[in-house]
């Protein structure tokens, strides 16, 4: 059974209330998510914080995963980046934000999860193509994504025309996807 | 019905990207409800581009004390509000809790069938009609409140914003450069716009380089008061720092504001710098 087969199945036990299948999923998903969250955020306790939200959102809203519109893994991701993009909006947070140290690039090696050698090369792909792209492709891909800017704030911020911005972000996330294929991905 | 233009598929890379201006979501929703197929396939193509986005942060392990801490908050949960077991409840997450029953074992009593039949099927048709007409209710019901909140929370957004840019727009505002006032390290340029009428401060950070093991930290010097710390400052990767202070003082009290260079985690005490003051600015009325 594949990871989707097992993160599929796990949905439908949550759905009829079991938490042993969210305690599968938190062990499958957890390091990548707080990987992501922790990037966002900046702040150790900000993003456990938000993880633990991601948690119980994924409890209460198993029933809305729509298989049709992507993978569980997909919906965990929406579901943690919308969190951690709201914390860093909120007023509250904004002022930590405003002294906080930039997001770490580089987690401490003794933090990382064991990784198989399939998922070790995947992330070394990953990184790889990331450096790949334009300066300000990756720059505009981060700063959305990651910064969780909308555009006009990404032009003010790195003082580019709105339009550039625009076509660096579509051209960006078609070199990803161009220079990491899908089957690399699974 | 719009037309297609080579923008929109711009307006989908900004969707898929979570960074989408709100005029261009309205304009992408508006062609996107016309029906697009061009724009339907790219939209799938940068998803997938996306994906490869968000798999790049590297994958790290939490504090040990979180899962835990998860499971209780879900279990908690679960038993405050139980689900069926069965699959046909699945659809609602929030059903009330379902009380367990004691069967009483009744003597058999003699009727004719087909009025029993009857009744069962009018009670069949009407537990389900009832049943599904709840569930669609309250679906919406949640969606609704889901769809308020967002709302609430993008006005709030918004208010907090345009009272930061109100800053910049006061015609009272004051506009102070910060100039060195010692050599040996490389210094930022930095730019303090204050608003006497709402007291609000933004202070901006170009070419910030912090040396090893230090942090640069902002004051605003206060008469009589004294310094103020107004946080340690640390710069995006590149170099650039925004500090937003939402009261910076009374205008009548705030003289200026300094830069110092302090030890990794800035001055033990907020109301005196550790290191030495190495930019100031005094803010003129």
């Amino acid at each position: 059974m594949s990871d989707q087969d097992l993160d599929r199945s796990c949905i439908q036990r949550m759905r009829g209330g079991d938490t042993v299948a969210l305690e599968e999923l938190y062990d499958r998903h957890t390091p990548m998510l707080y990987g992501l969250v922790l990037r966002i955020v900046g702040r150790a306790a900000d993003a456990e914080e938000v993880l633990q939200d991601t948690w119980l959102q994924a409890w209460r809203r198993a029933a809305t995963w729509d298989p049709a519109r992507g993978t569980v893994a997909g919906w965990l991701v929406t579901l943690a980046r919308s969190r951690a993009i709201d914390r860093i909006r909120s007023v509250a947070s904004r002022r930590r934000a405003e002294t906080a140290a930039p997001p770490p690039e580089a987690p401490v090696a003794a933090d990382e999860p064991p990784a198989n050698a399939a998922r070790r090369q995947r992330q070394e792909r990953l990184s790889a193509a990331l450096a790949a792209l334009m300066p300000r492709q990756r720059e505009v891909l981060e700063l959305g994504y990651f910064g969780g800017l909308s555009q006009s704030e990404i032009a003010a911020r790195i003082d580019a025309p709105l339009g550039s911005v625009k076509s660096w972000t579509r051209q960006g996330l078609m070199r990803l996807r161009e220079l990491v294929p899908q089957e690399e991905m699974t | 019905m719009t037309v297609h233009r080579e923008e929109h598929l711009d307006l989908c890379a900004a969707r898929v990207l979570g960074s989408i201006d709100e005029a261009d979501r309205l304009e992408l929703e508006r062609h996107l409800a016309d029906g697009c197929a061009e724009c339907e396939r790219v939209l799938a193509e940068l998803s997938e581009g996306a994906e490869r986005l968000a798999a790049s942060a590297t994958p790290v392990m939490p504090s040990p004390r979180l899962r835990p801490a998860v499971l209780e908050r879900v279990r908690a949960e679960a038993a405050a509000m139980p689900r069926g077991r069965e699959t046909e409840r699945a659809g609602d997450p929030t059903a009330a809790p379902v009380a367990p029953r004691r069967v009483i074992e009744l003597p058999a009593r003699r009727r004719p069938a087909w009025p029993t039949w009857a009744l069962a099927t009018a009670a069949a048709v009407l537990a389900v009609s009832t049943v599904a007409t709840w569930r669609a209710a309250d679906t919406l019901r949640g969606e609704l409140r889901g769809a308020r909140e967002r709302i609430a929370q993008a006005e709030l957004d918004l208010a907090v914003e345009r009272a930061w840019a109100a800053v910049a727009m006061s015609p009272g505002a004051r506009v102070v450069d910060l100039a060195p006032l010692t050599g040996g390290v490389a210094l930022p340029h930095v730019r303090a716009t204050y608003d006497p009428a709402s007291r609000r401060a933004i202070v901006a950070f170009e070419n910030l380089t912090t040396p090893a093991g230090s942090d640069f930290e902002l004051w605003a010097i206060l008469t009589p008061d004294g310094p103020r710390s107004l946080g340690v400052v640390r710069p995006d990767a590149s170099g650039r720092a925004e500090v937003r202070v939402p009261d910076a003082g009374d205008p009548a009290a705030l003289a200026a504001f300094a830069l110092s260079l302090e030890r990794e985690g800035g001055s033990p005490d907020p109301r005196k710098p550790a290191g030495p003051v190495v930019l100031a600015g005094s803010v003129k009325s």
